[in-house]
């Protein structure tokens, strides 16, 4: 079952297949609401978004892709949150050291590179919301520049210059020590 | 600027996105509750301050994983090994007092072995332990040395068992162990039990220098060894 298939039958009140398409974008969803700001709340946010989405369905364009539009609630629903606890939308994500280990018995050589991944990370976490936004989309979750636009509700373009500036701004804190 | 830079740039930001984890519940567990949630009568009166509904994330056991978490201004860091989470800039109240691990009891190193679930090891480096102690029925062995050097063997699960807490200034050093991450805290700090049944944190007391790492399925904590090239060389002399 594709998701148009999935959309339509859901819309036809197949419960079935809507659980189908939550448990197909359910890890992506967690992905973006942590990495845009949800924290520990991600959850919460996430289960809204797919309520949201089930009772908006009817107005989604059934020729448009689902996932980007899904992402958008799910975005939506982040910024509702932050906004309502009156803080910054902060990166919130752990940094998973399954990390390649270049030689097993050098802790200084796998402690640099850990060294460097952590500045980087934290260069994108001060980074300023909008670029911050543009960045994690393109490259944290991996979405084309027409999804980012999407999902942010912003024109193609924002999302260049947007993109274009965070790395300015990532080049000039941690870049020329990057291999 | 050149653009083969930003290449370069793209291609490490891709990679280190690869490498954030973000926890999150089994897909089929989300699916079920938003189906719930659907099959209720709407519209569902919902006041503010929601439950959260709380972590259960099946989670990688042997990960080492950075956690930024944010409040306000303050940022603590949250570093995991094989069952232990240590706080960086959290530092915690001090126990006044020692407290003890559940179910703990002397034991003879025959019937650690017998009752552990993992296969116990001894430091060569160290030889024979003084004393031997297990708790939470077997899932923790204690052994212990004079001058205050102890190793905890346990078996390490989804969800830490011990919680390390640091003051910001302080930072563990990341190190490698028998082809695992481990942890070097070279100052004393706080010590806690993290209850199985809900994670409760029970401070157990002000811990010495410590190592720790985890290989496999089995979490090591050596204390008391205050020098960390030391230290690794007790580690690794685990038979």
């Amino acid at each position: 079952m594709d998701d148009e298939e999935a959309v339509a039958r859901s819309l036809a009140g197949d419960l079935g297949a809507y659980e189908a398409l939550v448990a197909r974008y359910s890890a992506l969803a967690h992905r973006t609401a942590a990495m845009l700001g949800a924290g520990d709340e991600a959850e919460d946010v996430v289960q809204e978004a797919f309520v949201k989405a089930y009772r908006h369905l009817a107005g989604f364009r059934r020729d448009a892709p689902f996932r980007p539009w899904l992402l958008r609630i799910v975005a939506n629903e982040t910024h509702n949150l932050t906004r309502s606890r009156g803080r910054r939308s902060d990166l919130t994500v752990r940094l998973g050291a399954q990390a390649p280990v270049t030689a097993p018995d050098d802790p200084e050589g796998s402690a640099v590179a850990a060294d460097r991944r952590t500045r980087l990370l934290e260069a994108v976490r001060r980074l300023p919301e909008r670029e911050r936004e543009a960045v994690v989309c393109r490259y944290f979750l991996q979405l084309s520049e027409a999804e980012t636009a999407q999902v942010l509700d912003c024109p193609v373009g924002s999302v260049k210059s947007r993109t274009h500036r965070g790395l300015a701004r990532l080049r000039e804190e941690v870049g020329h020590d990057l291999a | 600027m050149t653009s083969r830079d930003d290449r370069d740039l793209e291609a490490e930001l891709l990679a280190l996105g690869d490498l954030l984890d973000v926890p999150a519940p089994p897909p089929a567990e989300t699916a079920a509750a938003v189906r719930a949630r659907l099959e209720r009568p709407e519209p569902e009166p919902r006041p503010a301050g929601r439950v959260p509904a709380r972590r259960r994330w099946g989670l990688i056991a042997v990960i080492v994983a950075v956690v930024l978490a944010l409040a306000a201004a303050a940022t603590i860091w949250v570093v995991r090994s094989t069952g232990v989470e240590i706080r960086v800039g959290d530092p915690g109240r001090t126990p006044t007092a020692t407290a003890s691990l559940p179910a703990e009891r002397e034991a003879t190193l025959e019937e650690a072995r017998r009752v552990a679930p993992f296969p116990l090891r001894l430091p060569a480096e160290l030889g024979p332990p003084a004393r031997v102690r297990v708790a939470e029925w077997g899932r923790i062995v204690t052994m212990t040395w004079p001058d205050g050097v102890r190793l905890d063997q346990f078996a390490g699960g989804i969800s830490p068992m011990f919680l390390k807490r640091m003051g910001g200034a302080d930072w563990p050093e990341e190190l490698v162990i028998g082809g695992g991450s481990g942890w070097w805290i070279a100052k004393p700090h706080v010590l806690s039990y993290l209850t199985r049944q809900d994670g409760r944190e029970v401070p157990l007391r002000v811990a010495d220098a410590t190592l720790v790492w985890g290989e496999g399925e089995v979490g090591h904590r050596l204390e008391g060894v205050k020098d960390r090239d030391r230290a690794l060389e007790v580690a690794r002399s685990l038979r």
